[in-house]
């Protein structure tokens, strides 16, 4: 009786079970670190937004951002694209803030500018607080829909220094 | 005949209470003077560089603030919400000197002296920047007018000891030769004729180089403290990033 095929069959299994196994931890100790530096990122997120706010209510004209690195900053609601008419049919507002009944608010988020749902992302790794201030600044994007996304600034190359103008309640890059 | 008191228990009351209240009083006030919010997050961020350094940096993370220090001489400082105000006799120079060496100090023992490399130890190595803290004056010190440059700074830390072992210069820096810090500091010497007080903001922030697989090679580089200009951080620092918290 010829038995050549059957050790071999055997080795390959354990082989393939080997594999499905070491690709799975790989896949989970991927995920691990980029929950983490999500979480990270969130946290300096969040720092810097108290911080951002506290200069504001402290009367401060000033103020500088260090991280999150290439993080954005923006001021809601906001039209979604530069060169579309006004109207009230245009402005998003992230779900972070409208479902706790804020009407204006600021917010620290990540976006990898891949689709163009801004809201959707500070939803998804973001951080807001409610204050009546605008950000002033047009960011751009790699879009071919629009290419500039308004009331945003990218938080890069730190320290981001932002000028804080009180009387019209402002915020806009120094 | 027997005659009820019940007055006599409610003045025992009262006087209880009225000692009551001024030890809560004086306790609170010792509290504050303590500062103990200052303490707790330096020994917290201390704490974290310790244990970061120990580990191998995936399983701790830094947990350190910047402190914002308004150096006071009786007024406020107008940019500012300060966590800390370190209050200074605005006509002493040598005070106001004594305030930046301080906090230059507190954040090189925080970050570990050198001797503890904290940075992020990856594949590619890694490199940053920790703020310690953001410095600002007040305007009774502004007013001043202080012509104190880097260099006249520096001379102070080579010549006031920090205590009794050392000076401030050779604590932060490991030397007790000026000329040599400046020598192997551009960044020093690019500002040497430069104004320390004015009424920017100013950073102390330390740096870490981290070599290349897991530190291994490539050498590790822990910056002592340097006092700059916020708005010049970019250029003389050159950090990618930030790992305090604001």
């Amino acid at each position: 009786m010829n038995k050549r095929g059957f050790l071999l069959g055997e080795e390959t299994v354990k082989i393939v079970l080997s594999l499905i196994a070491i690709i799975f931890l790989i896949f989970f100790i991927v995920s691990l670190y980029n929950n983490y530096s999500k979480n990270k990122g969130l946290e300096y997120a969040k720092d810097s937004l108290n911080h951002l706010i506290d200069e504001i209510n402290s009367g401060s004209s000033q103020v500088e951002i260090y991280n999150p690195n290439e993080w954005y900053l923006s001021s809601f609601p906001k039209h979604l694209y530069y060169n579309l008419p006004s109207s009230g049919s245009d402005l998003i507002i992230p779900k972070m803030c409208s479902s706790v009944g804020w009407k204006k608010c600021i917010c620290i988020y990540k976006w990898n500018k891949k689709g163009i749902d801004v809201s959707k992302a500070v939803d998804n790794t973001g951080i807001c607080r409610q204050n009546d201030f605008s950000v002033k600044g047009v960011s751009t994007t790699s879009s071919n829909i629009q290419g500039k996304v308004m009331n945003t600034i990218e938080i890069k190359n730190p320290p981001l220094l932002l000028s804080i103008n009180q009387e019209d309640k402002i915020i806009q890059k120094q | 005949m027997k005659i009820e008191k019940k007055g006599e228990i409610t003045t025992t009351q009262i006087v209880m209470i009225i000692v009551l209240i001024v030890s809560f009083i004086v306790i609170l006030y010792f509290f504050y003077r303590l500062n103990l919010g200052e303490t707790n997050n330096t020994e917290i961020c201390h704490n974290s560089v310790v244990l970061k350094s120990k580990s191998s940096g995936i399983a701790s993370a830094l947990d350190c603030r910047t402190d914002y220090i308004c150096i006071s001489g009786g007024g406020k400082c107008k940019d500012m919400d300060p966590t800390i105000t370190v209050k200074v006799d605005s006509n002493n120079k040598k005070e106001i000197m004594k305030a930046i060496a301080d906090k230059m100090t507190k954040c090189w023992w925080v970050f570990g002296e050198g001797k503890l490399n904290y940075g992020d130890k990856g594949l590619l190595g890694s490199n940053g920047c920790a703020l310690c803290s953001v410095v600002e004056f007040d305007n009774k010190i502004l007013d001043k007018g202080y012509d104190i440059t880097y260099a006249d700074f520096y001379n102070y830390l080579s010549k006031v000891k920090k205590d009794n072992a050392q000076t401030y210069l050779k604590y932060l820096y490991n030397t007790y030769d000026l000329a040599n810090l400046e020598k192997n500091s551009p960044a020093l010497k690019n500002n040497i004729d430069k104004k320390i007080i004015t009424d920017n903001k100013y950073a102390i922030v330390t740096s870490f180089n981290t070599g290349w697989f897991l530190g291994f090679f490539g050498g590790n580089k822990l910056t002592p403290p340097a006092y700059v200009k916020t708005s010049q951080m970019p250029s003389e620092l050159k950090c990618s990033g930030f790992i305090t918290k604001a």
